[in-house]
Protein backbone atom coordinates (compact mmCIF):
# COMPACT_ATOMS: atom_id res chain seq x y z
CA UNK A 1 0.00 0.00 0.00
CA UNK A 2 2.90 2.23 1.00
CA UNK A 3 4.32 1.59 -2.57
CA UNK A 4 1.16 2.45 -4.29
CA UNK A 5 0.76 5.94 -2.30
CA UNK A 6 3.45 7.42 -3.42
CA UNK A 7 1.99 8.07 -6.96
CA UNK A 8 -1.13 8.96 -5.62
CA UNK A 9 0.79 11.46 -3.67
CA UNK A 10 2.81 12.90 -6.52
CA UNK A 11 -0.29 13.11 -8.92
CA UNK A 12 -2.15 14.80 -6.08
CA UNK A 13 1.02 17.43 -5.83
CA UNK A 14 0.89 17.61 -9.20
CA UNK A 15 -2.92 19.76 -8.62
CA UNK A 16 -2.66 23.48 -8.86
CA UNK A 17 -2.62 24.91 -5.46
CA UNK A 18 -5.37 27.12 -6.57
CA UNK A 19 -7.58 24.11 -7.28
CA UNK A 20 -6.46 22.48 -4.24
CA UNK A 21 -7.78 25.79 -2.07
CA UNK A 22 -11.14 25.10 -3.47
CA UNK A 23 -10.96 21.90 -2.10
CA UNK A 24 -11.93 19.99 -5.34
CA UNK A 25 -13.25 16.37 -4.71
CA UNK A 26 -10.22 14.62 -6.31
CA UNK A 27 -8.31 16.85 -2.90
CA UNK A 28 -10.80 15.44 -1.09
CA UNK A 29 -10.52 11.92 -2.23
CA UNK A 30 -7.09 11.63 -1.26
CA UNK A 31 -7.44 11.98 3.08
CA UNK A 32 -10.31 9.29 2.16
CA UNK A 33 -8.27 6.93 0.05
CA UNK A 34 -5.06 7.29 2.60
CA UNK A 35 -7.27 6.82 5.62
CA UNK A 36 -8.68 4.13 3.61
CA UNK A 37 -12.16 5.53 3.64
CA UNK A 38 -12.68 4.03 0.19
CA UNK A 39 -16.51 4.15 0.17
CA UNK A 40 -16.04 8.10 0.81
CA UNK A 41 -12.88 8.61 -1.99
CA UNK A 42 -15.32 6.90 -4.71
CA UNK A 43 -18.10 9.31 -4.27
CA UNK A 44 -15.74 12.08 -4.66
CA UNK A 45 -13.45 10.69 -7.61
CA UNK A 46 -17.10 9.98 -9.04
CA UNK A 47 -17.71 13.89 -9.16
CA UNK A 48 -14.67 14.10 -10.51
CA UNK A 49 -14.90 12.32 -13.40
CA UNK A 50 -18.10 13.73 -14.08
CA UNK A 51 -16.78 17.25 -13.58
CA UNK A 52 -15.20 18.77 -17.28
CA UNK A 53 -12.88 20.57 -14.59
CA UNK A 54 -11.25 17.43 -13.60
CA UNK A 55 -12.20 14.68 -15.51
CA UNK A 56 -9.50 15.86 -18.30
CA UNK A 57 -6.63 15.13 -16.92
CA UNK A 58 -4.99 11.71 -16.65
CA UNK A 59 -4.38 12.36 -12.46
CA UNK A 60 -8.01 12.08 -12.24
CA UNK A 61 -8.57 9.34 -13.93
CA UNK A 62 -5.44 7.46 -12.29
CA UNK A 63 -6.42 8.24 -8.94
CA UNK A 64 -10.20 6.43 -9.69
CA UNK A 65 -8.13 3.64 -10.86
CA UNK A 66 -6.24 2.95 -7.52
CA UNK A 67 -9.38 3.58 -5.24
CA UNK A 68 -11.27 0.85 -7.23
CA UNK A 69 -8.77 -1.29 -7.61
CA UNK A 70 -8.23 -1.15 -3.79
CA UNK A 71 -11.72 -2.18 -3.52
CA UNK A 72 -11.37 -4.38 -5.40
CA UNK A 73 -8.83 -6.14 -3.44
CA UNK A 74 -11.06 -5.66 -0.58
CA UNK A 75 -13.78 -7.71 -2.11
CA UNK A 76 -12.97 -9.79 -4.88
CA UNK A 77 -15.24 -12.50 -4.94
CA UNK A 78 -18.32 -10.69 -5.02
CA UNK A 79 -20.29 -9.19 -7.80
CA UNK A 80 -19.34 -5.25 -6.38
CA UNK A 81 -16.11 -6.67 -6.35
CA UNK A 82 -15.75 -7.68 -9.97
CA UNK A 83 -17.82 -4.36 -10.98
CA UNK A 84 -14.51 -2.69 -9.02
CA UNK A 85 -12.68 -4.27 -11.05
CA UNK A 86 -13.74 -3.52 -14.19
CA UNK A 87 -14.14 0.07 -13.08
CA UNK A 88 -10.54 0.36 -11.99
CA UNK A 89 -9.57 -1.01 -15.49
CA UNK A 90 -11.74 1.18 -17.43
CA UNK A 91 -10.22 3.73 -15.36
CA UNK A 92 -6.46 2.99 -16.17
CA UNK A 93 -7.00 2.73 -19.44
CA UNK A 94 -8.68 5.77 -20.00
CA UNK A 95 -5.35 7.36 -18.32
CA UNK A 96 -3.38 6.17 -20.61
CA UNK A 97 -5.47 7.56 -23.39
CA UNK A 98 -5.51 10.82 -22.02
CA UNK A 99 -1.78 10.54 -20.71
CA UNK A 100 -0.12 12.41 -23.45
CA UNK A 101 2.80 12.75 -21.57
CA UNK A 102 3.04 8.83 -20.16
CA UNK A 103 3.43 10.57 -16.52
CA UNK A 104 1.17 7.38 -15.31
CA UNK A 105 2.20 4.99 -17.50
CA UNK A 106 4.14 2.77 -16.02
CA UNK A 107 1.93 3.19 -12.78
CA UNK A 108 -0.78 2.12 -14.99
CA UNK A 109 0.99 -0.59 -16.80
CA UNK A 110 1.67 -2.30 -13.49
CA UNK A 111 -1.47 -2.18 -12.16
CA UNK A 112 -3.28 -3.52 -15.40
CA UNK A 113 -0.49 -6.00 -15.07
CA UNK A 114 -2.01 -6.89 -12.05
CA UNK A 115 -5.81 -6.67 -12.54
CA UNK A 116 -5.08 -8.89 -15.94
CA UNK A 117 -3.21 -11.46 -13.19
CA UNK A 118 -6.61 -11.77 -11.23
CA UNK A 119 -8.91 -12.08 -14.52
CA UNK A 120 -6.38 -15.10 -15.61
CA UNK A 121 -6.96 -16.64 -12.30
CA UNK A 122 -10.95 -16.06 -12.01
CA UNK A 123 -11.09 -17.49 -15.53
CA UNK A 124 -8.85 -21.21 -14.28
CA UNK A 125 -11.40 -20.42 -11.22
CA UNK A 126 -14.37 -20.41 -13.15
CA UNK A 127 -13.18 -23.62 -15.35
CA UNK A 128 -12.73 -25.60 -11.83
CA UNK A 129 -16.32 -24.38 -11.11
CA UNK A 130 -17.75 -25.31 -14.56
CA UNK A 131 -18.76 -21.69 -15.36
CA UNK A 132 -17.10 -22.08 -19.15
CA UNK A 133 -18.76 -19.30 -21.04
CA UNK A 134 -17.52 -16.89 -18.02
CA UNK A 135 -14.24 -18.58 -17.91
CA UNK A 136 -14.00 -17.86 -21.73
CA UNK A 137 -15.03 -14.10 -20.90
CA UNK A 138 -12.20 -13.93 -18.28
CA UNK A 139 -9.77 -15.05 -20.56
CA UNK A 140 -10.53 -13.22 -23.35
CA UNK A 141 -10.14 -9.88 -21.45
CA UNK A 142 -7.16 -11.06 -19.77
CA UNK A 143 -5.58 -11.28 -23.29
CA UNK A 144 -6.93 -7.69 -24.33
CA UNK A 145 -5.73 -6.36 -20.87
CA UNK A 146 -2.30 -7.61 -21.76
CA UNK A 147 -1.99 -6.65 -25.49
CA UNK A 148 -2.09 -3.02 -23.72
CA UNK A 149 0.06 -3.40 -20.68
CA UNK A 150 2.51 -5.83 -23.25
CA UNK A 151 2.02 -5.61 -26.97
CA UNK A 152 4.61 -8.10 -27.84
CA UNK A 153 3.23 -10.46 -25.02
CA UNK A 154 3.16 -14.08 -27.23
CA UNK A 155 -0.03 -15.81 -26.07
CA UNK A 156 0.65 -19.38 -27.18
CA UNK A 157 1.54 -20.51 -24.05
CA UNK A 158 -1.05 -19.17 -22.35
CA UNK A 159 -3.73 -20.25 -25.12
CA UNK A 160 -2.17 -23.63 -24.95
CA UNK A 161 -2.56 -23.67 -20.92
CA UNK A 162 -6.60 -22.43 -21.18
CA UNK A 163 -7.88 -24.10 -23.91
CA UNK A 164 -6.45 -27.63 -22.60
CA UNK A 165 -7.47 -26.89 -18.80
CA UNK A 166 -10.78 -26.07 -20.53
CA UNK A 167 -10.86 -28.76 -22.71
CA UNK A 168 -10.08 -31.38 -19.68
CA UNK A 169 -13.02 -29.84 -17.30
CA UNK A 170 -15.42 -30.23 -20.46
CA UNK A 171 -14.29 -33.62 -20.30
CA UNK A 172 -15.11 -34.23 -16.93
CA UNK A 173 -18.98 -33.44 -17.73
CA UNK A 174 -18.81 -35.27 -20.73
CA UNK A 175 -17.66 -38.40 -19.35
CA UNK A 176 -20.44 -37.88 -16.15
CA UNK A 177 -23.00 -36.83 -18.55
CA UNK A 178 -25.93 -39.42 -18.58
CA UNK A 179 -26.03 -41.03 -21.63
CA UNK A 180 -29.25 -40.75 -22.48
CA UNK A 181 -28.27 -37.37 -23.29
CA UNK A 182 -27.00 -35.49 -26.74
CA UNK A 183 -23.61 -34.65 -26.29
CA UNK A 184 -22.85 -34.19 -29.41
CA UNK A 185 -21.91 -30.40 -29.62
CA UNK A 186 -20.06 -30.78 -26.12
CA UNK A 187 -18.11 -33.64 -28.11
CA UNK A 188 -17.24 -31.69 -30.65
CA UNK A 189 -16.44 -28.97 -28.44
CA UNK A 190 -13.71 -30.70 -26.52
CA UNK A 191 -12.11 -32.07 -29.81
CA UNK A 192 -12.09 -28.78 -31.09
CA UNK A 193 -10.38 -27.82 -28.17
CA UNK A 194 -7.25 -30.26 -28.38
CA UNK A 195 -7.26 -29.68 -31.77
CA UNK A 196 -6.67 -26.31 -30.99
CA UNK A 197 -3.93 -26.79 -28.61
CA UNK A 198 -2.18 -29.71 -30.87
CA UNK A 199 -2.22 -26.71 -34.05
CA UNK A 200 -0.23 -24.19 -31.32
CA UNK A 201 1.28 -27.02 -29.77
CA UNK A 202 1.91 -30.66 -31.66
CA UNK A 203 3.98 -31.69 -29.53
CA UNK A 204 1.76 -31.10 -26.15
CA UNK A 205 1.66 -35.07 -24.80
CA UNK A 206 -1.44 -34.19 -22.46
CA UNK A 207 -3.61 -32.84 -25.87
CA UNK A 208 -2.33 -35.60 -27.76
CA UNK A 209 -3.42 -38.42 -24.80
CA UNK A 210 -6.46 -36.79 -23.75
CA UNK A 211 -8.06 -36.08 -27.43
CA UNK A 212 -6.60 -39.84 -28.39
CA UNK A 213 -9.04 -40.93 -24.96
CA UNK A 214 -11.63 -39.14 -25.67
CA UNK A 215 -12.60 -40.08 -28.98
CA UNK A 216 -11.83 -44.20 -27.54
CA UNK A 217 -14.47 -43.36 -25.02
CA UNK A 218 -16.71 -42.38 -27.00
CA UNK A 219 -16.29 -45.41 -29.11
CA UNK A 220 -16.15 -47.61 -26.36
CA UNK A 221 -19.39 -45.85 -24.49
CA UNK A 222 -21.18 -46.08 -28.35
CA UNK A 223 -20.54 -50.25 -27.63
CA UNK A 224 -21.58 -49.97 -24.20
CA UNK A 225 -24.89 -48.43 -25.07
CA UNK A 226 -25.80 -50.84 -27.81
CA UNK A 227 -29.22 -52.52 -27.36
CA UNK A 228 -29.11 -56.42 -27.88
CA UNK A 229 -32.49 -55.70 -30.09
CA UNK A 230 -30.59 -53.93 -32.68
CA UNK A 231 -30.75 -55.58 -36.11
CA UNK A 232 -27.91 -57.17 -37.62
CA UNK A 233 -27.59 -54.11 -40.32
CA UNK A 234 -27.72 -51.86 -37.70
CA UNK A 235 -25.25 -53.97 -35.73
CA UNK A 236 -22.30 -53.75 -38.51
CA UNK A 237 -23.39 -50.02 -39.27
CA UNK A 238 -22.83 -48.68 -35.59
CA UNK A 239 -19.41 -51.12 -35.07
CA UNK A 240 -18.65 -49.50 -38.32
CA UNK A 241 -18.73 -45.94 -36.77
CA UNK A 242 -17.35 -46.96 -33.34
CA UNK A 243 -14.15 -48.38 -35.29
CA UNK A 244 -14.18 -44.80 -36.97
CA UNK A 245 -13.46 -43.13 -33.80
CA UNK A 246 -10.93 -46.09 -32.56
CA UNK A 247 -9.35 -45.07 -35.63
CA UNK A 248 -9.36 -41.31 -35.06
CA UNK A 249 -7.79 -41.97 -31.53
CA UNK A 250 -4.62 -44.11 -32.67
CA UNK A 251 -2.32 -41.15 -34.67
CA UNK A 252 -2.88 -39.52 -31.32
CA UNK A 253 -2.12 -41.95 -28.94
CA UNK A 254 0.89 -42.56 -30.80
CA UNK A 255 1.88 -39.24 -30.65
CA UNK A 256 1.50 -39.24 -27.31
CA UNK A 257 4.05 -42.79 -27.06
CA UNK A 258 6.44 -41.02 -29.38
CA UNK A 259 6.78 -37.87 -27.55
CA UNK A 260 6.97 -40.01 -23.71
CA UNK A 261 7.19 -43.66 -24.34
CA UNK A 262 7.88 -44.68 -20.70
CA UNK A 263 4.22 -43.57 -19.86
CA UNK A 264 2.14 -45.81 -18.62
CA UNK A 265 -1.19 -44.15 -19.11
CA UNK A 266 -0.17 -44.17 -23.08
CA UNK A 267 0.89 -47.57 -23.10
CA UNK A 268 -2.39 -48.87 -21.67
CA UNK A 269 -3.69 -46.16 -24.05
CA UNK A 270 -2.67 -47.80 -27.23
CA UNK A 271 -3.05 -51.61 -26.13
CA UNK A 272 -7.01 -50.88 -25.33
CA UNK A 273 -7.20 -48.83 -28.83
CA UNK A 274 -5.80 -51.81 -30.76
CA UNK A 275 -7.65 -54.14 -28.96
CA UNK A 276 -11.17 -52.57 -30.00
CA UNK A 277 -9.58 -52.24 -33.17
CA UNK A 278 -9.39 -56.06 -33.00
CA UNK A 279 -5.48 -55.98 -33.89
CA UNK A 280 -4.41 -58.23 -30.91
CA UNK A 281 -0.75 -58.88 -31.94
CA UNK A 282 -0.58 -54.94 -31.45
CA UNK A 283 -2.75 -54.71 -28.67
CA UNK A 284 -0.64 -57.39 -26.33
CA UNK A 285 3.05 -55.65 -27.74
CA UNK A 286 2.01 -52.96 -25.65
CA UNK A 287 0.49 -54.56 -22.67
CA UNK A 288 3.96 -55.94 -22.65
CA UNK A 289 5.77 -52.76 -22.79
CA UNK A 290 3.43 -51.74 -19.54
CA UNK A 291 3.77 -54.77 -18.35
CA UNK A 292 7.92 -54.69 -18.80
CA UNK A 293 7.67 -50.97 -17.49
CA UNK A 294 5.91 -51.88 -14.25
CA UNK A 295 7.60 -54.72 -13.70
CA UNK A 296 10.84 -52.98 -13.77
CA UNK A 297 9.68 -50.30 -11.16
CA UNK B 1 -4.23 -24.57 -14.60
CA UNK B 2 -3.39 -27.99 -13.93
CA UNK B 3 -5.10 -29.94 -16.93
CA UNK B 4 -6.37 -33.28 -15.88
CA UNK B 5 -5.60 -36.54 -17.59
CA UNK B 6 -9.01 -37.72 -19.26
CA UNK B 7 -9.58 -41.66 -18.22
CA UNK B 8 -9.70 -44.09 -20.00
CA UNK B 9 -12.97 -45.75 -20.02
CA UNK B 10 -11.17 -49.71 -19.21
CA UNK B 11 -14.89 -50.99 -17.72
CA UNK B 12 -15.97 -52.48 -20.86
CA UNK B 13 -14.47 -55.57 -22.84
CA UNK B 14 -15.13 -54.08 -26.40
CA UNK B 15 -14.93 -57.00 -28.15
CA UNK B 16 -16.59 -59.25 -25.37
CA UNK B 17 -19.89 -56.74 -26.11
CA UNK B 18 -19.62 -57.30 -29.57
CA UNK B 19 -19.27 -60.58 -29.22
CA UNK B 20 -22.10 -61.22 -27.30
CA UNK B 21 -24.22 -58.88 -29.41
CA UNK B 22 -23.56 -61.07 -32.51
CA UNK B 23 -24.68 -64.41 -30.46
CA UNK B 24 -27.73 -62.76 -29.50
CA UNK B 25 -28.55 -61.94 -32.76
CA UNK B 26 -27.38 -65.52 -33.94
CA UNK B 27 -29.44 -67.01 -30.91
CA UNK B 28 -32.61 -64.76 -32.03
CA UNK B 29 -31.96 -65.90 -35.74
CA UNK B 30 -32.20 -69.66 -35.02
CA UNK B 31 -35.38 -72.05 -34.89
CA UNK B 32 -34.51 -74.53 -32.47
CA UNK B 33 -36.67 -77.57 -32.24
CA UNK B 34 -39.33 -78.14 -30.29
CA UNK B 35 -37.89 -79.93 -27.24
CA UNK B 36 -35.47 -76.37 -26.85
CA UNK B 37 -38.06 -74.28 -26.71
CA UNK B 38 -39.34 -75.02 -23.08
CA UNK B 39 -36.80 -73.93 -20.10
CA UNK B 40 -33.81 -71.79 -19.64
CA UNK B 41 -31.66 -70.67 -22.60
CA UNK B 42 -28.49 -71.80 -22.41
CA UNK B 43 -25.49 -69.94 -23.53
CA UNK B 44 -22.42 -71.94 -22.70
CA UNK B 45 -18.64 -70.34 -22.92
CA UNK B 46 -15.67 -72.04 -22.66
CA UNK B 47 -12.39 -69.64 -22.41
CA UNK B 48 -13.67 -66.31 -22.69
CA UNK B 49 -14.41 -64.99 -19.28
CA UNK B 50 -15.25 -61.21 -20.20
CA UNK B 51 -17.73 -62.99 -22.98
CA UNK B 52 -19.42 -64.64 -20.47
CA UNK B 53 -19.62 -62.05 -18.20
CA UNK B 54 -20.92 -59.56 -20.66
CA UNK B 55 -23.69 -62.24 -21.53
CA UNK B 56 -24.79 -62.42 -18.19
CA UNK B 57 -25.00 -58.70 -18.32
CA UNK B 58 -27.35 -59.10 -21.12
CA UNK B 59 -29.16 -61.91 -19.98
CA UNK B 60 -30.30 -59.75 -16.47
CA UNK B 61 -32.56 -57.87 -19.10
CA UNK B 62 -33.09 -59.62 -22.35
CA UNK B 63 -34.06 -63.06 -23.10
CA UNK B 64 -34.19 -64.81 -26.10
CA UNK B 65 -36.99 -66.48 -27.70
CA UNK B 66 -38.72 -65.54 -24.61
CA UNK B 67 -36.63 -67.96 -22.95
CA UNK B 68 -34.67 -66.80 -19.28
CA UNK B 69 -31.09 -66.97 -20.68
CA UNK B 70 -28.50 -68.55 -18.12
CA UNK B 71 -24.66 -68.20 -19.09
CA UNK B 72 -22.59 -71.62 -18.13
CA UNK B 73 -18.66 -71.53 -18.34
CA UNK B 74 -16.59 -74.46 -18.90
CA UNK B 75 -13.43 -76.09 -18.90
CA UNK B 76 -13.66 -79.58 -19.45
CA UNK B 77 -15.38 -80.87 -22.79
CA UNK B 78 -16.23 -83.73 -20.70
CA UNK B 79 -18.86 -81.44 -18.42
CA UNK B 80 -20.45 -79.49 -21.11
CA UNK B 81 -24.43 -80.37 -20.55
CA UNK B 82 -27.15 -79.54 -22.69
CA UNK B 83 -26.95 -75.88 -24.07
CA UNK B 84 -28.47 -73.95 -26.84
CA UNK B 85 -25.20 -71.93 -28.13
CA UNK B 86 -21.62 -72.78 -27.62
CA UNK B 87 -18.84 -70.31 -27.64
CA UNK B 88 -15.58 -72.21 -28.27
CA UNK B 89 -12.55 -69.50 -27.64
CA UNK B 90 -9.24 -71.20 -28.87
CA UNK B 91 -6.91 -70.62 -31.55
CA UNK B 92 -6.01 -74.53 -32.79
CA UNK B 93 -7.83 -76.98 -33.50
CA UNK B 94 -6.57 -78.99 -31.17
CA UNK B 95 -8.55 -76.47 -27.90
CA UNK B 96 -12.05 -76.22 -29.59
CA UNK B 97 -12.43 -80.32 -31.32
CA UNK B 98 -13.18 -81.86 -28.12
CA UNK B 99 -15.81 -79.26 -27.14
CA UNK B 100 -17.30 -78.96 -30.32
CA UNK B 101 -17.63 -82.67 -30.69
CA UNK B 102 -19.25 -82.86 -27.19
CA UNK B 103 -21.64 -79.97 -28.33
CA UNK B 104 -22.53 -82.14 -31.38
CA UNK B 105 -24.69 -84.29 -29.34
CA UNK B 106 -26.77 -81.17 -28.44
CA UNK B 107 -28.96 -78.73 -30.85
CA UNK B 108 -26.59 -76.36 -29.91
CA UNK B 109 -25.31 -73.35 -32.82
CA UNK B 110 -21.53 -73.85 -32.08
CA UNK B 111 -19.49 -70.82 -32.54
CA UNK B 112 -15.81 -70.46 -32.90
CA UNK B 113 -13.46 -67.54 -33.48
CA UNK B 114 -10.03 -69.21 -34.95
CA UNK B 115 -8.79 -69.51 -38.47
CA UNK B 116 -9.96 -72.76 -40.37
CA UNK B 117 -12.89 -73.49 -37.65
CA UNK B 118 -15.49 -72.70 -40.33
CA UNK B 119 -14.50 -76.06 -42.34
CA UNK B 120 -15.42 -78.69 -40.07
CA UNK B 121 -15.66 -77.52 -36.27
CA UNK B 122 -18.05 -74.66 -35.94
CA UNK B 123 -21.51 -73.55 -37.53
CA UNK B 124 -20.12 -69.78 -36.99
CA UNK B 125 -16.79 -68.62 -36.95
CA UNK B 126 -16.04 -64.91 -35.89
CA UNK B 127 -13.36 -63.22 -38.18
CA UNK B 128 -12.08 -59.99 -38.06
CA UNK B 129 -12.27 -57.75 -41.30
CA UNK B 130 -10.57 -54.44 -41.61
CA UNK B 131 -11.13 -53.93 -37.88
CA UNK B 132 -14.37 -55.20 -38.00
CA UNK B 133 -15.98 -58.11 -36.28
CA UNK B 134 -17.76 -60.39 -38.65
CA UNK B 135 -18.66 -63.78 -38.65
CA UNK B 136 -18.80 -66.83 -41.33
CA UNK B 137 -20.78 -69.70 -40.83
CA UNK B 138 -21.40 -73.65 -41.94
CA UNK B 139 -24.82 -74.55 -43.03
CA UNK B 140 -24.09 -78.08 -43.28
CA UNK B 141 -23.30 -78.07 -39.49
CA UNK B 142 -26.68 -76.47 -38.60
CA UNK B 143 -28.39 -78.99 -40.64
CA UNK B 144 -26.60 -81.40 -38.78
CA UNK B 145 -27.45 -80.06 -35.72
CA UNK B 146 -30.96 -79.75 -36.38
CA UNK B 147 -30.95 -76.02 -36.64
CA UNK B 148 -32.94 -73.95 -39.03
CA UNK B 149 -31.25 -70.62 -39.99
CA UNK B 150 -32.67 -67.28 -40.66
CA UNK B 151 -31.71 -65.96 -44.46
CA UNK B 152 -30.80 -63.01 -42.85
CA UNK B 153 -27.83 -64.53 -40.99
CA UNK B 154 -26.21 -65.96 -44.88
CA UNK B 155 -26.70 -62.60 -45.97
CA UNK B 156 -24.50 -60.88 -43.58
CA UNK B 157 -21.70 -63.77 -43.72
CA UNK B 158 -18.31 -63.13 -44.94
CA UNK B 159 -18.17 -66.66 -45.98
CA UNK B 160 -20.49 -69.40 -46.46
CA UNK B 161 -19.75 -73.06 -46.23
CA UNK B 162 -22.31 -75.44 -47.57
Amino acid sequence: MKRLLVPILVLLLTIPIGLRAQLDPVSLALPAYQSKDYTKAQELIDIAVEDDKFNSTARTWCFRGYIYKDMYKLDRKSPDGQEQRAIAIQSFKKTMEIDTEAEFKNDCVQSLKFLASTLFNDAATSLDMSDFDVAQAYYDEYKSLTQITNPEMDFTGRDVEFSLYKASRLSILYEKADPTTNLDALGVQIIELYEKVIALDSNNVSANYNLAIHYYNQGVNMIDNMDYELPFEELFAVQERVMELFTKALPYMLKAYELDPTRKATLQGLSGIYFGLNDIEKSEYYQKLLDELESNQ
Amino acid sequence: MATNAQTMNTAVNTRAKMKSLFIYKFAQSTEYPEAYKKGDFIIAVVNDDDLANSLRDAAKAKSINSQKVVVKTYTSAADIERCHVLYIGGKTAGEVEPFSKKARSYNAVIITEAPGMIDRLAAINFVVAGSLIKFEMNNKIFKEQGLVISNTLEKMATKVVN
